[in-house]
């Protein structure tokens, strides 16, 4: 709903990355931004953290970046 | 609410515009959070030793409408706005808006710990690599340097020289791009030991 929103209303290309300061919930992650008047490049780490009680688990390979804008809900990959 | 607001007026939405709607949201839906929840997350947040409270930070990016590169970070963080009830807490949050400029720059954000050290400290074993040497001395220069290539290169020094008790960071690294021609594009899949160097 969210993201259908977002498409019909916005005409820029944007992305949306989240981290939480806690693993609690999901990413421990890192994210480097370069940003210059060409464009902008992300890279991201792929590792998925969850924390149940006391036990910690682990799934790498997550992308965590998320297209909000023209050619989602995918976009386009090389 | 947010977004509806913004479709009813029907214009077209910049990056802030997006962030902003975005940070209010998220702001009102946690504080619907009971009390003992929002103490929940407080003692959280103190445990782990989370700087000014913060909470979560997320970063939207993209070609604003003006046609520039911008990123917007929005952090979020607990606060106590009634310093006589100190019971009381409540999220908030506040953004900061990048535009790009003619010499490229390097945003972080989550595990930056290694890398703000190489930044910050000088004499790092990151720092003393010939290849940040000379990347360093390009991006001062105001060289060209592939933003793609940069990314993806920190972003393995990262979890390369991460202390080897952290298990927080790992392969595969994506690598995207969003510019004006071509949008969004996820760009590379890189494993372990196949990250490029720095460019310079």
């Amino acid at each position: 709903m969210t993201k259908s929103r977002f498409n019909r209303l916005s005409r820029v290309v944007a992305a949306l990355l989240t981290c939480f300061v806690w693993p609690t919930t999901g990413h421990a992650t890192l994210y480097v931004i370069v940003l210059n008047r060409q464009g902008i490049a992300i890279a991201s780490d792929s590792r998925h953290i969850t924390l149940e009680g006391k036990k910690i688990t682990t799934s790498d390979g997550v992308e965590k970046l998320v297209s909000l804008g023209a050619g989602s809900p995918s976009y386009r990959q090389v | 609410m947010c977004y509806a607001d913004l479709l009813k007026g029907g214009h077209r939405v910049s990056v802030k515009e997006l962030a902003t709607a975005y940070a209010k949201l998220t702001t009102e839906q946690l504080n619907r959070l009971s009390d003992s929840e929002k103490a929940a997350v407080s003692s959280l947040v103190q445990q782990l030793g989370s700087q000014n409270n913060q909470v979560m930070e997320s970063i939207i990016t993209g070609i604003d409408l003006d046609g520039s590169p911008k990123v917007e970070t929005i952090d979020f963080y607990l606060s106590r706005p009634f310093p006589v009830y100190p019971d009381i807490l409540r999220f908030e949050w506040n953004v900061d808006e990048a535009i790009a400029t003619e010499a490229p720059r390097v945003i972080l954000s989550g595990e930056v710990g290694v890398l703000r050290s190489t930044f910050q400290n000088g004499a790092t074993p990151i720092s003393e690599l010939p290849s940040v040497k000379a990347w360093s001395d390009a991006m001062r220069e105001g060289s060209h340097v592939n933003a793609a290539q940069t990314a993806e290169a920190l972003l393995n020094l990262a979890i390369k020289y991460s202390p080897p008790d952290q298990t927080r960071l790992s392969y595969p690294i994506f690598v995207y791009t969003i510019d004006r021609g071509s949008g969004l594009r996820k760009i590379r899949t890189v494993t372990k030991d196949k990250a490029v160097d720095l460019p310079h």
